[in-house]
């Protein structure tokens, strides 16, 4: 081990027990080297083992999680064997931790004060509470916390989450560790505030000379924000190396499988996104041989057999820098690179039809409890219209109305203002009867497949439910809707007696998709339909409610936060902020020529996986106060 | 704080008007007549007529309705039937004892209750939660009577270092009366101590498996501080509700547990007033309880707002 590596990780080997008593092998033989001062990205989709290398650094593996094998040398001592105490000086003092959700990571009985005291006093930094006090103001400071002296004493509830994750950095930064490790630390925020995150760590890392260990499943984020890149799949690296290269020139075929998945702002409308086809491995049942061997196009017989080692790759033609190492067979042996991502496939969609849906100046106003609380404007006087077979996109952060606006168009909630008509006829106040009607036509598929499917009942129940709340067909005739119902969304009709914890996540959002289209609605609103998934899975599903639309004629209304993704199955958009949209247009138009200054600040804080240097010009935009 | 105190007056005032129209009407309907109790077994019918019109009982149910809160509301709580003397002074010889019990309970609850949750939740060593979780199902299980029995015949019988029953006052001969305190409080506490410890216990342990400990234990905080300082303030406020709730059960189960220890208090007072259907006692004792539960009731919630930041009462 050279001077210049801060820590070293060998044959990293972390092993879960599940429920049943089988062994989950979460992390296999990870190796890899962090330099003092150096951004390393560790990328990898949900299952890959990214987070659990992360907590193992610091040995903070929850539940059943050990390391079975393998060695972390931080400045060559061993923390996989490490004694509690030993631990609580390296937690903090040495390796700094940030977590995913900010919401939950701070304690809301303490102050912002509190929780930094005690990360300093943890470490003894600071002689007494007023120099602690003094050095906590400091470090909220210097991440960014406007009048930090002042806002010491408030507690977590009273910052918005993007000053919560600077809370946590600067908690993460109060025993001034060598390297900071940040566990999807911009998953949770808008895409406005992860740039502002992503900005602040990047000069944390210039300024203190912190090393950077960035987990995430988001290449745009690599791409923005590390030097290196340590790509994983099914508890192991498959490849590592410079990110300029590997992002531009990958060797592993997950890797270019993976780049091809991210949907991409520069591709046009009515473009279809290349999945991966497959799901991830089941890390309890894994066998020899190469992870992906079984969703990878170029495998051979030696994939399936032996597990190939990480080695250096041969330099390929236009190699700028470093050398890149893969786990892949046939990648020790390629001279050249990859075959590049086909270009996006334009799909043949029809021409929108007929008006459907016509809202006009919708508004929804919330109170705050009790007579002094505060009152929010969902929607402020929204309009907008949506044909058969036409996807309307909806962007904007959050808070600002889109998932109301799905409730109100979808009469979960009813409006306080303004006109909503379906099919000609006015709806925004349906007599009980009508509402029934309305409800048919227009259905819902939410964001989280895992918390919008009952746990209790059978897929085939979830799906029949609306066609019995909706009194369709006998029941022969509802077994067999289901099972056509099924075999339309991509499942076998066998699925209709499993319950949804036997199905993954993108298959749960299928059941989800299945059964709002059971009662033949005309309008489907499909609220963050891709948000929770991977991208590979991300990209079925898509694909997936486009065939609907074609074969189907529906309507769409698809809301998200990435923009790439809505620009891909969206004719129109529409760009919310704070209730109301303050651009409309085709896809196209909007997101190549935006004409307001909130879009434009939209698309500027859209991480793309382009490494910095291939970036164009650089888009300075701020958001709108 | 005051306005929520204010904001919650006129709906705890119509609990109380509600609870003493119950607690009238309950005891009409209950069989057994205050008259024919006081006359006894061999009276004629004209004695027993006699007592009722002088007992005011031949007037009508509202008037005499009327004429009991009338009399609460000029401080005049009115004469006892069957022990004599006024019920304002049964009420008051017995409610210093009966205070001294409840609140001693209480902080065995307390006590106990935490070092239940706080064990049962923490405790490295298996046998440790095992045991925990065993003394808090006995404690459940077992009736005040039974455990009541099963101390006094362990420290007083056996051991001989406590006195089976009575009571002294605590103003009078401190030392003596934890003495005497320690038993019955213990029995009364025993039942609530377990339901708060198997409730702190569930916070204890969900607080622990929160994000924000994590983040702590990143930083490097000790395992005492995790507990003390992040897992125990997270799950203290639903257990003060339930304190709030258990404050009920030790009121209502002091009844019982006096008896067991001879404990001149308000229990007694009640088995005997009830027994022999003294209404004016009867009633001035229940709507008593129904106006410290209600008051309970709101030192609770203010408690909650004190210990969650995020909720405060405007």
């Amino acid at each position: 081990m050279t001077a210049s590596e801060l820590l070293e990780v060998r044959g990293l080997d972390v092993e879960f027990t599940a429920p049943d008593g089988a062994a989950v092998r979460a992390v296999r033989d990870v190796s890899f080297t962090l330099r003092r001062g150096e951004t390393l990205a560790v990328v990898g989709e949900s299952g890959s083992g990214k987070s659990t290398t992360a907590l193992a650094l610091a040995r903070m593996l929850p539940g059943t999680g050990r390391i079975r094998a393998g060695q972390v040398l931080l400045d060559g001592q061993d923390l996989a064997t490490a004694g509690p105490q030993e631990l609580r000086q390296v937690r903090g003092a040495r390796i700094g931790m940030v977590f995913q959700d900010p919401m939950t990571a701070l304690n809301p009985v303490l102050t912002a004060g509190a929780h930094l005291d005690e990360a300093l006093r943890a470490h003894g930094r600071g002689r007494d509470k007023a120099a602690r006090r003094a050095r906590a103001a400091e470090l909220l400071d210097l991440v960014g916390i406007p009048d930090a002296g002042a806002r010491l004493d408030d507690h977590p509830h009273q910052f918005s989450g993007g000053q919560r994750q600077r809370i946590l950095i600067a908690m993460a930064l109060a025993g001034e560790p060598d390297v900071l490790v940040a566990d999807e630390p911009t998953t949770a925020l808008d895409a406005t505030v992860q740039d502002q995150i992503l900005t602040l760590l990047g000069d944390l890392n210039r300024r203190t000379g912190t090393a950077l260990l960035l987990i995430t499943h988001d290449m745009g984020v690599v791409a923005r924000s590390c030097a290196r890149v340590l790509v994983m799949y099914g508890g192991t690296v498959v490849e590592d190396g410079p990110t300029a290269e590997v992002l531009t020139r990958p060797r592993h075929p997950y890797t270019a499988g993976l780049l091809a998945a991210v949907p991409r702002l520069s591709a046009p409308s009515g473009t279809r996104l290349t999945g991966i086809p497959g799901a991830p491995p089941d890390l309890a049942r894994l066998t020899e041989g190469c992870a992906f061997a079984a969703r990878c196009a170029l495998a051979e017989d030696r994939c399936r057999t032996a597990t190939p080692p990480l080695a250096p790759t041969p330099a390929v033609p236009g190699e700028e820098s470093g050398t890149v190492r893969a786990a892949c067979w046939p990648a020790a042996e390629r001279h050249e690179p990859l075959p590049a991502a086909p270009p996006p496939v334009p799909i043949d969609r029809p021409r929108p039809g007929a008006v459907v849906l016509t809202a006009e100046k919708l508004g929804k106003t919330y109170r705050g409890r009790g007579r002094r609380g505060r009152t929010v404007t969902a929607l402020d006087g929204v309009s907008l219209t949506l044909a058969a077979g036409e996807t309307l996109g909806i962007v904007g952060e959050s808070g600002s109305g889109k998932s109301t606006l799905a409730r109100v168009l979808a009469h979960a909630h009813p409006s306080d203002s303004g006109t909503l008509r379906l099919g000609g006829r006015d709806v925004t106040r349906p007599a009980r009867r009508e509402l029934h009607t309305v409800r048919r036509s227009v259905q819902m598929v939410f964001q989280d497949p895992y918390a919008s499917l009952n746990p209790r009942m059978t897929a085939g129940e979830i799906i029949a439910e609306p066609l019995h709340a909706f009194g369709i067909g006998d029941r022969a005739g509802r077994a067999r809707r289901v099972e056509e119902l099924l075999l339309l969304v991509g499942l076998e009709p066998g699925a209709a007696h499993r319950r949804p914890r036997s199905f993954s996540g993108g298959q749960r959002q299928r059941i989800g998709i299945a059964r709002a289209l059971a009662p033949e609605p005309s309008v489907l609103v499909c609220d963050e339909p891709v948000s929770a998934l991977d991208v590979s899975v991300q990209a079925q599903i898509v694909g997936l409610l486009t065939d609907l639309q074609r074969d189907l004629g529906l309507a769409l209304i698809f809301i998200a936060h990435d923009l790439a993704v809505v620009r891909q199955v969206s004719h129109r958009i529409a760009v919310m902020h704070r209730g109301r949209i303050v651009e409309t247009g085709t896809a196209d138009e909007v997101c190549e020529n935006p004409a307001d200054p909130y879009t434009r600040a939209l698309l500027a804080a859209a991480p793309e996986p382009v490494p910095a240097a291939h970036l164009p010009r650089p888009r300075n935009t701020q958001v709108p106060a | 704080m005051r306005g929520h105190v204010l904001r919650r007056l006129p709906s705890a005032l119509l609990i109380l008007f509600v609870a003493s129209l119950v607690i009238f009407a309950v005891l009409r309907l209950v069989p057994g007549d205050p008259a024919t109790s006081l006359a006894g077994p061999d009276a004629g019918p004209e004695t027993v007529a006699a007592i009722r019109e002088r007992l005011g009982l031949d007037d009508s149910l509202p008037s005499q309705y009327l004429h009991w809160i009338g009399g609460l509301l000029t401080g005049d709580l009115g004469p006892s039937y069957a022990i004599g003397g006024q019920s304002a002074d049964l009420i008051s010889d017995g409610l210093g004892a009966t205070v001294e019990l409840t609140a001693a309970a209480l902080l065995f609850v307390i006590a106990l209750g935490t070092a239940f949750g706080v064990l049962g939740a923490t405790a490295r060593r298996g046998w440790v939660r095992a045991a925990v979780r065993a003394l808090t199902t006995g404690a459940l299980a077992v009736p005040p009577f039974v455990t009541g029995v099963l101390l006094v015949l362990l420290f007083a019988v056996l051991l001989k270092v406590l006195p089976p029953g009575g009571h002294v006052s605590l103003l009078t001969a401190p030392d003596l009366a934890v003495q005497y305190l320690l038993l019955p409080a213990l029995c009364l506490a025993l039942p609530s101590a377990a339901v708060l410890g198997r409730y702190l216990k569930d916070g204890i342990e969900r607080a622990l498996a929160e994000d924000y400990v994590r983040t702590a234990t990143a930083a490097g905080v000790h395992p005492r501080r995790l507990l003390w300082r992040h897992a125990l303030p997270n799950a203290l406020p639903p257990a003060v509700t339930l304190l709030g709730m258990q404050t009920g059960h030790l009121l209502g189960g002091a009844v019982l547990v006096e008896a067991i220890f001879a404990w001149p208090g308000l229990g007694q007072l009640a088995e005997q007033a009830l027994t022999r259907r003294d209404y004016p006692v009867v009633q001035d004792l229940l709507l008593l309880l129904v106006t410290v539960f209600v008051v309970v009731q709101l030192i609770t919630d203010l408690v909650y707002a004190w210990l969650d930041p995020r909720i405060r009462w405007e």
